[in-house]
């Protein structure tokens, strides 16, 4: 009966993919077969034909994207400003209500103030390792491969990561040994162990830890990237004015990649934003590490309050919008 | 009847007119090479005929029909690109089979055009091969190929050997010569280097630039290579034609009849030329055009004018001295032997054949020359 | 730049110390759980897993044989037996109640009521005897202080995979990951065509609108999508999160995409349309062939992003055997089996195993397409 249930399974998956993909094939050829026969490219119309299938044909190339895009990322935009103005079963229009009981619920203000200690570590610190450690595997001869094991927890899932991270900071009690890499280092140097993840306060920054370690690869690769584009020029002409290998790194790499550390900073801020798996696996926002994505996930689950988990949620969009303009002006100025 | 045939053609982004007043006829059989500094839009002529662009006003026909709406494929031409653009994932073969496909030929007979196309070239050792372990040479060649194997009645190039190496340009310009001459098809071939127009040329269309556009249209001037170099209509196609370029000084007319007209140049030297000027008045400013080749340092044989030896350029074959004219900004160049006996600071005497004057007027009109 | 005249051999060093302290710190956390996934239970509980290699100490409680297997000599009744059940180890110190569980070295002999006596060799045989018959079903209590050798073992892989529902859940992981990964790519390269060499009003602000929807937090479109999942009938089900994650994954797919077709050579497309290729023909045939990269670059992080996603399974997925991911699993299994590291140890790198996998076959892939999938700054 089992096995049967898992083959059912299989055959979904499978039939799911070949549906999908030759519907996409169907769709995309027989449109434009279609439009060809609507508007042929020959006899007495051909040019008034051709330029009318050729302003139809973007769009049919197009469709199926704006379809699904508008369905699965604009309307929910515009659907979640509304649920924010109802109460918790999307029934009743009740106002500001879920924007004033967020502004006055200590948990919001225990999360807006935990994420922006998020935003400022967590960017900041990610780009200086990723940084250091571009800089530094450049200049050896087994750098890629260091370059791949810094990088390579960006492949480990943020509930991975977390069990990885909770296993180092485990805290056994007085009675037995230390089995977490953090204590039994704290008790060799003399030191108390202690729960790290439940002091209040500090244990934010034992989370943030998490992501850095994920992100800091992210950093090094787009960073190591930028510094291979530099010109050899400049820094060759550098050595030769006599420029200390810091200060070369200092006074003429940084500033040649102001851009590409923007990038990635911001790129990492959006990240953060949206961090939600840490928190729920390691302490699920108990002991005053709560932070907004997973404030939005608990209303929504435990709290069944649409309007409320809105209102969060609109908070975060809110936080990404700059962001997000930010971009969009960076990739007009480049087409251009 | 002409066989391609553009009618008062012309092409604007916007409000920006870029190509102005096309009125061409190219005969069946015709190299016509397009030629202009640039920023002329030679390349956008082009791209109009093979249909890449479109044509603002105006009509362009092709055998007899207007070509204006119809999409590239179905203009009877085929075109070889500056970058060569083949596709890359496809072998040789496979690139120019690809056009054929499209147009559902029959296998055997794509295949026998490949192996004609390829023999006319000498690739059918190549044709298993991916273009990017082709060298440059043989990627140029397989570009025409694709071409060729479309049988079209016109091929288009556009700038096609600007990225080969000087040894293999000339060789490839050759091969191009041959090919017009074995296909006897029509070409029209697009570059900025006027020795390629000289020498492919059996017309060439040289386009003016900038503001002259909007003053004469596009087109400066149409005909074969010598007639441009003996005869150019105007000062820009004057300097425009022959390497290094037409000396220009200034001057204006003493006297002028049906037979010569004298002349007295900014340093004061009377000079007389084989041009008909009766239609300027006395006293008129005008442009003395005389070409470095045709600039004698030797034994005065009509009309001296004096110049002081700036430097002195030696390419072994010939040299060429640069002079200071007195009232003359710039230098004025003058070709010598190769073992010419002359030096910086040296005050050499120039003499300036009569037969070989140009005349333009203060809008840059030359005036007819005589023949002699 | 490595040979320049007169570069200090101190800094190269510097340097690579530098390296080998950074990759340390960055794979440590990682070797620790490896380790510990191979490792006894037991061991894990009672040593760091950076003593894997050592024998470990530990305080057992161990039971003789039951009364019934004594045997009857000249001087009284017997329980003999080995601690270790024919496995390695050794005792160090042992006792005969819990008040003194070290009493006692091996080989020495223990004094016990009713006027038995205990002896436990170091090899871990052990002698009860008793003037008196003895009346245990259990068997006596041996205190022991003892040495095992380090163990390592695939019973902690076996009993997750098995009885622990991992098993499942990878499987349920692969049903979400192909088909959310295969299905956006198609969608996302004829918009990507579309948006870099078609002519039309309004491509500027559709592209502008793609970059903006690359950073839209999920977290706004949760409520409303299920709620429209529901009220369409497949809330919870495999249909409703693989066409999630295509609409979540679409921007990025057609940030990428375009960028790489927009940097193909223009000859090259005016070359086919001279050709007499139609667009659908050059998108075929031009286009997908030349494409791979990116549409690999793309493939490879919308893998690594649906296999590791917890947010859109739990929300758009059921709780239940048929359809629980392995990040599903691993959270649950973090609160319900929070201190069994052998189980979390092992859950995790099942988890792990297949984007480690593809992340280092194809990291190339990966970096061009981060590379390109960064919005370039001023």
């Amino acid at each position: 009966m089992r096995g049967g249930i898992v083959m059912n399974q299989i055959l979904l998956a499978f039939s799911t993919i070949i549906i999908g993909v030759f519907g996409c094939v169907a769709y995309f050829y027989f449109s434009n077969l279609l439009l060809d026969r609507a508007y042929p490219a020959k006899g007495p119309n051909a040019g008034r034909n051709i330029n009318r299938a050729n302003a139809i044909r973007p769009w049919l190339f197009l469709g199926p994207a704006i379809a699904i895009l508008s369905l699965y990322l604009v309307y929910p935009v515009v659907n979640s400003v509304w649920l924010s103005f109802h109460d918790a079963s999307a029934e009743k229009f009740v106002g500001f209500d879920n924007y004033i009981w967020m502004i006055k619920d200590a948990k919001f203000q225990e999360s807006m103030l935990n994420n922006l200690m998020w935003l400022i570590v967590v960017p900041g610190a990610s780009t200086f390792f990723g940084l250091i450690a571009a800089q530094l595997t450049d200049n050896i001869r087994w750098g890629n491969l260091a370059k791949s094991l810094i990088f390579m927890p960006m492949a480990i899932s943020f509930i991975g990561a977390s069990v990885i991270w909770k296993f180092i900071y485990d805290y056994r009690g007085e009675a037995s040994a230390e089995i977490g890499l953090l204590n039994a280092l704290v008790e060799m140097f003399g030191g108390t162990p202690e729960a790290w993840i439940t002091l209040d306060f500090w244990n934010n920054f034992f989370l943030m830890i998490v992501l850095i370690w994920i992100q800091t690869g992210f950093a090094m690769v787009i960073l190591s990237a930028a510094l291979r584009g530099i010109p050899e020029e400049t820094i060759e002409a550098a050595i030769l004015d006599g420029a200390s290998p810091l200060e070369i790194f200092l006074k003429i790499k940084v500033p040649q990649i102001w851009g590409t550390i923007a990038v990635v900073w911001t790129t990492i801020t959006i990240t953060v934003l949206k961090v939600f798996d840490i928190v729920l696996a390691m302490t699920n926002g108990q002991w005053g590490s709560q932070v907004l994505a997973n404030l939005m996930f608990d209303w929504m689950f435990r709290g069944a309050d649409s309007g409320r988990a809105s209102t969060i949620a609109l908070v975060i969009m809110l936080l990404v919008t700059p962001i997000m303009v930010w971009n969009i002006r960076n990739a007009r100025k480049e087409m251009r | 009847m002409a066989q391609i045939k553009l009618t008062n053609v012309q092409k604007a982004y916007g409000p920006v007119e870029v190509l102005k007043n096309i009125n061409l006829e190219l005969e069946s059989g015709d190299f016509t090479v397009f030629v202009g500094p640039s920023g002329c839009g030679k390349s956008t002529l082009l791209r109009m005929i093979a249909g890449l662009e479109s044509i603002t006003a105006g009509t362009l026909e092709i055998n007899g029909m207007v070509m204006n709406d119809v999409p590239p494929a179905q203009r009877g031409i085929a075109m070889v690109f500056q970058s060569y653009a083949l596709y890359p994932h496809m072998t040789v073969a496979e690139n120019m089979a690809f056009a054929l496909k499209i147009a559902k030929k029959k296998p055997a007979e794509i295949d026998e055009a490949i192996q004609h196309a390829g023999e006319i070239l000498q690739l059918s050792h190549l044709l298993e091969r991916l273009p990017k372990e082709l060298s440059g040479g043989q990627r140029q060649r397989v570009a025409i190929g694709r071409a060729i194997v479309r049988n079209p009645s016109v091929f288009l190039f556009d700038e096609p050997l600007s990225n080969l190496d000087a040894a293999l340009r000339v060789q490839t310009r050759l091969e191009i010569a041959n090919l017009h001459d074995s296909l006897s098809a029509s070409m029209i071939y697009v570059t900025h280097d006027q020795v390629e127009a000289m020498t492919l040329a059996s017309k060439i269309v040289l386009l003016n630039a900038g503001e002259a556009v909007q003053k004469e249209g596009s087109i400066a001037q149409v005909g074969p290579p010598l007639e441009l170099y003996h005869n150019p209509a105007t000062r820009f196609v004057a300097g425009f034609i022959g390497s290094p370029k037409m000396n220009f000084i200034a001057g204006e007319i003493l006297e002028a009849t049906a037979q010569q007209a004298t002349i007295q140049l900014c340093n004061g030297s009377k000079v007389h030329a084989a041009v008909d000027a009766t239609s300027a008045a006395k006293g008129a400013k005008i442009e003395l055009g005389i070409r470095p080749e045709h600039l004698h340092s030797g034994e005065s044989e009509g009309d001296d004018v004096l110049g002081k030896v700036s430097y002195v350029e030696r390419l072994g074959e010939v040299s060429y001295l640069y002079l200071h004219v007195e009232g003359h900004d710039g230098l004025v160049t003058a070709r010598n032997d190769g073992d010419s006996p002359f030096n910086p600071g040296d005050s050499v005497s120039l003499q300036v054949p009569v037969g070989k004057c140009h005349l333009f007027d203060s809008n840059g009109k030359a005036f007819p020359r005589l023949a002699r | 730049m490595a040979d320049i005249a007169g570069q200090k051999a101190r800094l190269t060093w510097a340097i690579n110390i530098s390296v080998v302290a950074l990759v340390l710190l960055w794979t440590i956390p990682t070797f620790g759980l490896l380790v510990s996934s191979f490792r006894d239970a037991d061991q894990i509980a009672n040593s760091g897993w950076w003593q894997a290699l050592f024998a470990a100490e530990k305080n057992v409680i161990f039971r003789s044989a039951p009364g019934d297997a004594q045997i009857q000599d000249a001087s009284g009744y017997k329980i003999t037996g080995n601690l270790f059940d024919g496995s390695d180890g050794s005792v160090l110190a042992f006792g005969v109640s819990s008040k003194a569980p070290t009493e006692y070295l091996p080989g020495e002999t223990g004094e016990m009521t009713r006027n038995r006596q205990m002896t436990v060799e170091s090899n871990g045989d052990y002698v009860i005897s008793s003037p008196e018959p003895i009346k245990s079903r259990r068997g006596i209590r041996i205190f022991a202080t003892i040495q095992e050798p380090p163990k390592f073992t695939l019973d902690n892989y076996e009993k997750v995979l098995f009885s622990e529902g991992v098993g499942r859940s990878f499987l349920n992981t692969f049903t979400v990951t192909i088909p959310a990964t295969i299905i956006p790519i198609l969608v996302a390269a004829f918009a990507a065509y579309a948006l870099a060499w078609m002519n039309f009003p309004g491509r500027a602000l559709l592209i502008a609108a793609v970059v903006g929807l690359l950073v839209v937090p999920l977290q706004m479109a949760l409520i409303p999508l299920l709620k429209l999942h529901n009220e369409i009938g497949i809330g919870k089900d495999y249909l409703g999160i693989w066409l999630a994650h295509t609409g979540f994954g679409l921007p990025l797919a057609i940030y990428l995409l375009r960028n790489y077709i927009a940097g193909l050579p223009r000859e090259i497309i005016e070359s086919a349309r001279v050709d007499g290729a139609t667009d659908f023909d050059i998108f075929r045939r031009i286009i997908l062939p030349l494409s791979f990269p990116a549409l690999a670059s793309f493939a490879i992080f919308q893998f690594l992003w649906v296999w590791n996603d917890l947010l859109v399974a739990t929300v758009f997925l059921g709780n239940n055997e048929e359809q629980l991911v392995m990040t599903g699993r691993l959270r649950e299994l973090l609160g319900s089996r929070g201190g069994d590291w052998e189980i979390l140890a092992a859950s995790a790198f099942v988890s792990i195993v297949v984007p480690l996998f593809v992340f280092f076959s194809m990291q190339r892939y990966l970096v061009r397409g981060l590379l390109a999938g960064s919005v370039k700054g001023g």
